[in-house]
């Protein structure tokens, strides 16, 4: 598994930023160094687990625990709402297939 | 009386007879000039005249100087410079004073020299900055006698100095500082008096300016940099100088811009500051930069606001033009270059459906399907200079009877303009005898070999994604169904001989390879979905070498919870993956950036209020190109080709005929952190009042390979 690098800005609540964002701010910057203040390097930490399919894990801003930014997550309960509701539907988010299935 | 007369006459007193005169020197060390000396000598005379002597006087002739004194030796001061003299001696008593002896031998008077006459100047050009000069130039004063063995310049203030023969230069003068300088000279009786010169200002080259900032742009870079003190003299222009190749611009003020740079080479600029006396030395280095080929940002609607297209593929060669290909009635191969004109060359008739397409930078290759009958398939090849045909061929299956069948699906070209075409065809009238091959095309059209993978239809079996090494090695997706679900990734080598299909999976219930690309050093990177939890997809990357074997995998999701689905990828020269996703909950898509070793890099998305899929990707140097298609909004459905910065730096809406913009940019919690976003996953809906979006994860996933998946056999040639 790769260690990932991710980064946070305390000051202005920007959340993610990645090792490229952090070159982009300064171009000498290389994985591994500490961020360009204010940026701080957010840490991993345990996701929840979630097997209730009426239910998510929702990601929040990073907290700070132990002089340390570590990922925070949540769990928040799914609202039903109709699909018609909001203007969407399933087959709009599907894919166009090249399967064999659509052309044979 | 006469005795008397006689006696008296012998003891008569008188004046002292004559000395006689000895010899004259001349005294000359450290005499003032015009005061000059003799001494000399003489013997006192046997004639006292009866009386002591009280004195001796010397005179010297000419000009009657004087000396006197009790006895021998006597000196004669005052005498002018460089003047010869004699000298008589007179002896003196009660009486009266002698004659005078004879002359003396005769002696040149000498003196230290006169004070000189001197003019200054300033020396200026070519002085280093607070290193200037001045020449001292004497032009006047008598030797006093002897000759000048040197002169003396000494500085007013600073007493910098110098000595020697006229003119004399005196250094470490200051920039832009008044001087005068007092200047003797100097012989072998010794220094005259000094004489002080005119003033001067010193001037010099201007300080080293002081460095700014380089910015790189198209084979040119911008300098600035703050001039500092002048030097006594207006700078006239300032002037940077690359490193390396010393390539060099200049201009009046800041900043510089330096043309005539290399694209892709790192570079950094001193500068210099010039004025009438010449070239300060170097500012510091500036900051590396690297000037690349410009880049515009754009999105380009591909066809008519109403045209309805399917698959979108765009390439790039090395002058930056773009061509894109697309399914759609009035579409095919165009060209899109920087200043945007756009050109269609249209492919077959309207009754064909384009069904794969694939560019490098000479071709664009694409495989479409006859529409009004299901056995008959084509390959095209076009020059992308200039959109003719190189070739094409047609392809049928074998079999003729009810429901023969032969449908191209994908289609690869590579580096060395080969061609390699998936596709399936019916065999027999069999309705499960739908199998899928690949076949492989050299660059004139000329079939190299068929693949019947085995990958029959009928159990829900599909070849997917084909990518090519740079030894032809063939990497594919294959998919079934049944007997049981298997997604496997299969390598052909370079003759279609079946290398080995392993699966891929992490135990979770759906990880289906999605596309795949091949790297420089012949390992294959691909990219999977994955559900880990509930309502939680992830888009995996897994890379594998040339024998299959895992070298690291990871995963990503969008806010932990959304359904996140792995579309086109495509690799750049440093072997950096660009990963397209899809969020289906959000209508937002998008493309994560991750390194060789599997390290998300960047993420940056795009939306708009049709869902804009990737239907292909390719980089060049400086862009990433996206083949995007919209399904539904205010538009329409249409393909369009979005150019945006490989390094992520550009962000923004890109705005469209009928109001359709799309949104560029960087992952922003902070803009969605509040309103309700409504969510689609699992085929059921939520919504939420706190939503946070395009986060990475790194889950902890074990890959397993399995050696018997997928149940191929050794290929068999199909017939075209």
């Amino acid at each position: 598994m790769t260690k990932q690098f991710q980064f946070y800005n305390p000051e202005t609540g920007v959340y993610p930023r990645f090792p490229g964002d952090m070159m982009l701010i300064d171009s000498t910057w290389q994985i591994g160094d500490t961020p360009p203040a204010p940026w701080v390097e957010v840490h991993e930490s345990n996701r929840p687990e979630n097997n209730d399919e009426n239910k998510v894990v929702i990601e929040v801003l990073p907290t700070l625990i132990d002089g340390q930014w570590v990922r925070t997550f949540e769990i928040h309960a799914i609202q039903s709402i109709p699909t018609s509701a909001v203007g969407l539907s399933p087959a709009s988010f599907q894919p166009p297939s090249i399967q064999a299935s659509d052309v044979v | 009386m006469a005795l008397l007369v006689g006696v008296a006459a012998a003891s008569a007193k008188s004046v002292p007879g004559a000395p006689t005169i000895g010899t004259a020197t001349d005294v000359g060390t450290g005499r003032a000039y015009n005061n000059g000396a003799a001494t000399v000598t003489f013997t006192a005379p046997t004639n006292t005249g009866k009386m002591p002597i009280t004195g001796y006087t010397v005179t010297s002739s000419p000009g009657g100087f004087t000396g006197t004194g009790a006895s021998s030796p006597i000196t004669v001061a005052g005498l002018q410079s460089n003047t010869a003299y004699t000298f008589t001696v007179t002896a003196t008593n009660a009486i009266g004073t002698s004659a005078a002896s004879a002359a003396s031998n005769s002696i040149t008077a000498t003196t230290v020299p006169q004070a000189p006459s001197v003019s200054a100047a300033d020396v200026g050009t070519s002085r280093p900055f607070n290193n200037g000069a001045a020449t001292v130039t004497i032009t006047g004063g008598a030797t006093g006698g002897k000759s000048i063995t040197s002169y003396s310049a000494t500085s007013s203030p600073g007493s910098f100095s110098s000595s020697g023969s006229s003119p004399l230069t005196v250094t470490g003068l200051a920039s832009s500082t008044s001087y005068t300088f007092s200047v003797t000279a100097t012989n072998a009786n010794g220094t005259s008096t000094a004489t002080t010169s005119n003033s001067i200002t010193a001037t010099t080259v201007p300080q080293a300016p002081t460095i700014g900032t380089a910015t790189a742009g198209n084979a040119q870079a911008t300098v600035t940099f703050t001039t500092n003190a002048t030097g006594g003299k207006t700078i006239t222009t300032n002037t940077a100088t690359s490193s390396p190749s010393s390539i060099t611009g200049s201009s009046a003020s800041s900043p510089i811009t330096v043309t005539g740079l290399s694209n892709g080479t790192a570079y950094t600029f001193t500068v210099t500051s010039t004025n009438a006396n010449g070239t300060s030395t170097a500012s510091a280095a500036s900051n590396s930069v690297t000037p690349v080929v410009p880049v515009t940002y754009w999105m380009q609607r591909y066809g008519a606001a109403t045209l309805s297209g399917n698959y979108i593929s765009v390439t790039a060669d090395s002058s930056g033009n773009t061509y894109g290909v697309a399914d759609g009635n009035l579409s095919g191969v165009s060209s899109q270059s920087d200043s945007p004109s756009f050109r269609y060359a249209y492919i077959g008739t309207q009754s064909t459906i384009r069904q794969g397409i694939s560019s490098n930078a000479t071709y664009t290759a694409i495989v479409s399907n006859n529409a009004s009958s299901n056995s008959q398939g084509f390959v095209t090849v076009f020059n992308n200079s200039n959109g003719s045909v190189a070739w094409q061929r047609s392809i049928t299956g074998t079999y003729t009877g009810a429901g023969a069948t032969t449908r191209m699906n994908g289609v690869v070209i590579d580096a060395s303009n080969n061609v390699y075409v998936r596709g399936v065809t019916r065999q027999s009238s069999s309705t499960a005898s739908f199998y899928h091959w690949l076949a492989k095309y050299d660059s004139s059209g000329t079939l190299q070999w068929n693949s019947n993978l085995n990958v029959n239809t009928s159990n829900g079996g599909a070849l997917l994604g084909t990518a090519v090494d740079s030894s032809g090695n063939v990497y594919l997706i294959a998919t079934r169904t049944s007997p049981s679900t298997t997604n496997a990734i299969i390598k052909l080598n370079s003759s279609g001989a079946f290398q080995w299909a392993n699966n891929y999976s992490n135990g979770s219930t759906a990880f289906p390879p999605r596309t795949l690309v091949c790297d420089s050093s012949g390992n294959v990177i691909f990219s999977a979905g994955v559900g880990l939890q509930i309502n939680t997809y992830q888009l995996c990357l897994v890379k594998i070498d040339s024998s299959g074997t895992v070298t690291w995998s990871n995963a990503t999701d969008v806010n932990g919870n959304q359904v996140l689905t792995p579309y086109s990828m495509t690799i750049d020269s440093s072997n950096n993956t660009y990963s397209a996703y899809v969020d289906q909950s959000s209508a937002d898509n998008g493309y994560l950036k991750h390194n060789s070793s599997g390290t998300l890099l960047l993420q940056r998305y795009w939306s708009s209020g049709a869902a804009l899929y990737a239907q292909n990707m390719t980089t060049d140097a400086n862009a990433l190109y996206a083949g995007l298609l919209s399904f539904g909004g205010s538009a329409g459905s249409n393909p369009y080709i979005f150019k945006v910065p490989i390094d992520g730096s550009k962000t923004g809406s890109y705005s469209f005929t009928g109001g359709f913009t799309v949104n560029y940019g960087a992952p922003s919690y902070a803009t969605r952190s509040t309103g309700t976003v409504t969510a689609q996953g699992n085929g059921g809906s939520f919504s939420m009042s706190t939503y946070t979006v395009f986060t990475s994860a790194s889950s902890s996933l074990t890959y397993t390979s399995y050696s018997t998946m997928f149940n191929v056999s050794a290929p068999t040639q199909v017939t075209l």
